[in-house]
């Protein structure tokens, strides 16, 4: 029998999905109420549109006069006033956001303005004020006086939606981890994990660096939001121009084949502080409950084989950056290694059979960040020298 | 309603191809709410170079396999939940052998590489066109033509192995 059509009787069978009317029904109800739901976010009748405006205008003068009652209110802790700041400018597009400016720009380019006296005027329209005042009534209560309006200015707020809405991206914030500076307590620099999505659903995701410095003048407000140097925010903006190119083949994507025999897992850390000084870890163990969390969690990650030029970089990145080698082995024959994870600070893992110095072998297509933290905690519960 | 409409006439085949990579009617289900969410979403963007079937079924794959990676799972298909064969329509008797074959097929196809396993189940169950998968798979029409020989090879050789191959010989401790 020819291969093409040996199989068709048993191809035929499994064409025979059942599924409930029921079932059918309910997930149809489901959706509906979502689509719904997205409707009348997107629909802003008129007088939401003035309400809207109305609260702007409400919070607006509030922030600028704290009331009695605000006084009295629990502040937020800085961690909060950060992780709300991200939400914002980490979900996105923000359609009323664009939808507020479309209509200034429409009023703009519809209106003909000769002089200043009459460029003044367009200024006091409905259009101009919903807009402008938007960004008060989004962010006003997180920064410290005067800080907004120059981070309006540079572009330096909301400042991933205009490109979101032209790609046809969403983006969504998926993770942070807020880190306090040891030594400038009200400095913050967040790792933040970001997602974004095609109307296809493909997906990729980004990991980023952002400053904040809260204002000794007014405690709880930020004084100073930056992205910081090499932050990963423009090459955010990048993926979220040239999505496409950065979609992962599928193709090209497998996980770790970690296809050893071994009851011991041993590691070496590597942590440099910030004067330089490194400080070495290092221990073994054959606790099965100690080692299965820690393969289940890097088993799994998508990984390609590495690059020419992936190497070099992480051969020039190995001796400089915190890093922490796994080994595999045998409590019977410690001496011989099989199998080698490497997980850098910056969260790619490398993955290559026997002992290898972590330069060489299949590379996580993305960073993880959060997962480097995790499994770095689980290893010095065991190290010899904590 | 043009979104009911587009519901009405496709889900089914959308929930019995997200069916057929999870094996899970619930999740199924969820999955397949999603993949009709995201079409909603980006019906303004849909330019029509593929049917609204195919385009549908692209949106379901994507949908599926970032659930997989989300839920950290390695294999991509799970045709091996005999529940499911103890569901279906087979008669118990009579049938028996035709039961043993199928067990036997969705074993094999477990067990083939991930691009095998798409192709298949597109080309062969989803009866998609050469062009349809190619849409739907990202790959070029010469390249689902070759996969697809490539693929039946592989099913036939797996499917006629004797006693078959023990379940891996990756030997995990756990």
């Amino acid at each position: 029998m020819e291969p093409s059509n040996e199989f068709d009787e048993l191809f035929e069978e499994m064409k025979d999905v059942e599924r409930s009317r029921e079932a059918k029904q309910n997930t149809w109800l489901s959706l509906k109420s979502r689509i719904e739901a997205k409707r009348k976010r997107n629909i802003f009748p008129a007088f939401i549109a003035l309400a809207i405006v109305a609260i702007a205008s409400f919070l607006f003068l509030t922030f600028s006069n704290p009331s009695e009652t605000e006084q009295s209110a629990e502040p937020l802790s800085n961690e909060e006033v950060i992780r709300a700041v991200l939400e914002i400018e980490y979900n996105g597009p923000d359609r009323e956001l664009l939808r507020l400016m479309n209509d200034w720009m429409k009023l703009q380019s519809e209106t003909v303005t000769n002089n200043q006296e009459e460029y003044d005027q367009l200024l006091e329209s409905k259009e101009y004020k919903d807009y402008i005042n938007y960004y008060p009534a989004t962010f006003g209560e997180y920064f410290s006086e005067g800080v907004l309006a120059s981070l309006i200015n540079a572009n330096l707020v909301f400042k991933y939606d205009h490109h979101l809405e032209d790609a046809g991206i969403e983006m969504h914030l998926e993770n942070v981890e807020i880190k306090q500076e040891k030594d400038h307590p009200n400095i913050y620099r967040p790792i933040i994990e970001v997602s974004l999505t095609n109307s296809e659903g493909q997906k990729i995701y980004h990991t980023l660096r952002e400053e904040f410095i809260f204002s000794t003048s007014e405690p709880g407000k930020i004084g100073s939001y930056n992205g910081v140097k090499d932050g990963g925010g423009l090459e955010l903006q990048q993926k979220i121009k040239y999505f496409n190119t950065y979609v992962v083949n599928d193709e090209d994507v497998k996980t770790p084949s970690i296809d050893v025999s071994f009851d011991t897992l041993c590691f070496n850390g590597r942590t440099p502080d910030q004067q330089g000084k490194v400080e070495f870890k290092s221990g073994c163990t054959s606790d099965t409950n100690q080692i299965q969390p820690i393969m289940t969690r890097i088993d799994n990650l998508f990984v390609k084989e590495t690059t020419e030029q992936e190497t070099r970089e992480r051969g020039e990145l190995l001796p400089e950056i915190e890093n922490y080698q796994i080994y595999l082995t045998n409590e019977a024959d410690k001496g011989t290694t099989l199998y080698t994870i490497t997980l850098y600070e910056d969260g790619i893992l490398v993955f290559a059979p026997d002992s290898n110095i972590g330069i060489v072998g299949d590379i996580t297509t993305k960073p993880h960040v959060f997962l480097y933290e995790e499994i770095k905690l689980m290893l010095d519960e065991f190290a010899d020298n904590e | 309603m043009e979104m009911e409409q587009l519901y009405k006439d496709h889900s089914d085949r959308v929930y019995s191809y997200i069916y057929l990579l999870v094996r899970h009617k619930e999740f199924a289900e969820d999955l397949t709410q999603e993949t009709f969410y995201k079409a909603y979403k980006g019906l303004n963007t849909f330019n029509k170079q593929a049917s609204t079937a195919t385009w549908l079924l692209k949106i379901a794959r994507n949908v599926t396999y970032d659930y997989f990676r989300r839920k950290r799972v390695i294999q991509f298909f799970s045709f091996d939940k005999v529940q499911d064969l103890e569901s279906n329509a087979l008669s118990p008797e009579g049938r028996f052998e035709q039961k043993e074959q199928l067990a036997r097929m969705y074993d094999s196809l477990r067990k083939l590489k991930k691009d095998y396993q798409e192709v298949l189940l597109l080309r062969k169950i989803q009866e998609c066109s050469i062009k349809e998968t190619a849409y739907i798979l990202g790959w070029t029409e010469a390249k689902v033509k070759m996969k697809m020989t490539r693929a039946l090879v592989a099913l036939k050789k797996e499917f006629h192995q004797e006693g078959g191959r023990a379940n891996g010989t990756i030997k995990r401790i756990r």
